[in-house]
């Protein structure tokens, strides 16, 4: 644990809590909204910014900053614009930013390996003037994705309703992307531009697996989110590996694994009732096989469906009711 | 009622609205009276959707005039009198329960950073024990049957404070039997004071509770007033109604 009396990894831990925890906080109205591809377009954009800022010599992160929350504001009037081009317009957008920002870089003779600090993330580059921006930052990110939770919300999940109940669509909208940009930049330096887009998405991913409801799943995809920070910073260090591919390939593995979990869970739920309308016609008694060692009962596992005024279980296609001491076919 | 508040609840004038270069909606005057049960009919295409998202300003008008309890559409704000019930089919919810589905009928009452109050959570538990959907709150929304999303779609409307409800084709893709449900819940919501204004394919279940019908056929109200006797006849060609339409310059095409 002597590392955790290198000044540098102190920085690059507190810059990893705070991507984990922004990430997925964004990233759950993102996915919510079916755009879970935006944050990548996002983080090609800001890498124009750092090469801008390479070539001329000042600090990548605040160049980062404008030039990313320039590039959504741009992506979100083409999407609102609704044309066919916007589509196209937006691929132009996203490789007209990453040609733009190696091309910089190049042209200064800083090159790729320079560049690859900011596209894969880099324990040893994070100064402590970026901390304070990055905490201010992820700061705003969070006052603003837990206070406005409801509004966001509706807008992410029916976005006509949203306007009914008042709700500006288009600030709320444009104010998404903007925080998905600021998000981007602030996880630029722990997870890096090209895979900022996984750590939104895939804690989300796997809460959503796990969890039923928005609000539960949004609080365990931040706790992902900074497990998989923080363990993928601390492996990087002992791996010599860029931090981005370390935390990325964990939050993968969670994924993976919760796909199982999820399967055992929902199993393991007692399923509700099915209250079904019944035919005033009787059915005709059709009586089934004696249940060798099984009493249907509200905890024996079974869906249970109300059917008039009694109940029936579910069980291998059939659906059995007690009709004194052997069960009916309905 | 007229004597209080002769102001009528949603009203259009000479309204026109198109859709790329389109004419949708032609000349669409329409009126509908605070307490009115009214349905909004036509065939497939005929503007029934579009003329509701017009009304609440989801689709921008290219002439005529809006009014919602009296306001012009574009200086309108007081949203939390109307409760929208969209198409089952336009609602694609991935991740969240049934309540919070509901709560998000609150937002027209809510400040931006405040919490859910305890009236608002009362007023959710009452819109989904009016659907009688109050044992499913904590389920997600996405693995609920079609006439139990469409009644949750109702509890959200119902969770604010509407005066208006407009319910678009609620019965589309349920049973005869879960309609007649849907029908006895629209119908009691009614009684209870809330303007409906309900579209519909055709009257169904809803038949004997409505007290106005507006027809609408390839853009343009062809009939209003009490339900007409079956509604084949705005399908079929021997109608009276359609001998304007066949008179005018748009001709018929079939």
């Amino acid at each position: 644990m002597d590392w955790l009396a290198l000044a540098f990894m102190q920085r690059a831990l507190l810059a990893a809590l705070l991507a984990g925890v922004t990430s997925p906080a964004i990233g759950a109205y993102i996915v919510q909204r079916r755009l879970s591809l935006l944050g990548d377009g996002l983080g090609h954009v800001a890498i124009a910014g750092v090469g801008l800022a390479l070539a001329t010599g000042t600090a990548p992160l605040p160049v980062a900053v404008v030039v990313a929350i320039g590039g959504a504001i741009v992506i979100e009037l083409l999407r609102q614009s609704g044309k066919a081009s916007a589509d196209v317009a937006m691929a132009i957008l996203f490789y007209g930013g990453l040609a733009t920002g190696v091309l910089l870089a190049g042209l200064v003779g800083q090159g790729t390996g320079m560049l690859s600090n900011y596209l894969f993330g880099s324990l040893l580059t994070i100064s402590e003037a970026d901390l304070w921006l990055i905490g201010i930052l992820a700061v705003v990110i969070l006052a603003a994705t837990v206070g406005l939770m409801p509004q966001l919300f509706a807008i992410c999940t029916d976005e006509d309703f949203a306007h009914t109940a008042g709700l500006r669509v288009r600030a709320y909208n444009l104010l998404i992307v903007v925080l998905a940009a600021i998000t981007v930049t602030v996880s630029m330096r722990t997870v890096g531009l090209l895979m900022v887009s996984a750590l939104m998405v895939v804690p989300v991913a796997t809460a959503n697996n796990l969890l039923t409801g928005f609000r539960r799943a949004f609080v365990l995809a931040l706790g992902l989110g900074v497990v998989a920070a923080i363990a993928g910073v601390v492996g990087s260090f002992y791996l010599n590996a860029p931090p981005g591919s370390m935390i990325v390939v964990i939050t993968i593995v969670g994924f993976v694994l919760s796909l199982p979990l999820a399967g055992a869970l929902r199993r393991s739920r007692r399923p509700v009732p099915v209250i079904e309308v019944t035919d005033p016609e009787p059915l005709p008694h059709e009586q089934t096989g004696v249940h060798a060692d099984h009493v249907h009962g509200p905890d024996c596992g079974h869906l249970a469906v109300v059917h008039g005024d009694h109940i029936d279980y579910v069980h291998d296609g059939h659906r059995h009711a007690a009709h004194g001491a052997h069960y009916d076919e309905h | 009622m007229q004597l209080t508040d002769p102001v009528p609840v949603v009203r259009t004038e000479h309204l026109l609205v198109e859709l790329g270069g389109l004419p949708i909606l032609r000349e669409v005057s329409i009126e509908v009276g605070v307490g009115d049960l009214t349905a909004l009919m036509g065939g497939n295409g005929s503007g029934k959707t579009t003329l509701v998202r017009a009304l609440l300003g989801l689709t921008p008008h290219q002439g005529g005039r809006v009014e919602l309890f009296g306001t012009e559409l574009g200086r309108f704000t007081d949203w939390r009198r109307i409760g929208y019930v969209p198409q089952r089919g336009a609602v694609n919810i991935k991740q969240a329960t049934v309540a919070e589905v509901v709560t998000t009928g609150r937002l027209s009452l809510r400040r931006p950073f405040v919490p859910l109050n305890a009236a608002d959570k009362a007023r959710v538990a009452d819109a989904l024990e009016a659907v009688g959907l109050s044992d499913r709150s904590g389920q997600p929304f996405s693995e609920l049957s079609g006439g139990q999303q469409q009644r949750v779609l109702i509890a959200r409307a119902l969770a604010g404070q509407a005066e208006l409800l407009i319910l678009d084709e609620p019965f589309a893709g349920v049973d005869l039997k879960v309609q007649a449900s849907l029908a006895t819940l629209i119908g009691e919501l009614n009684a209870s004071g809330a303007t409906v204004l309900v579209v519909l394919h055709e009257t169904g279940a809803l038949e004997p509770l409505l007290g106005n019908c507006i027809v609408l056929r390839e853009g343009r109200v062809v009939h209003t007033g009490p339900p007409p006797a079956t509604t084949e006849r705005y399908h079929e060609p021997p109608h009276p109604h359609r001998q304007p339409l066949l008179a005018g310059p748009i001709g018929d095409e079939r």
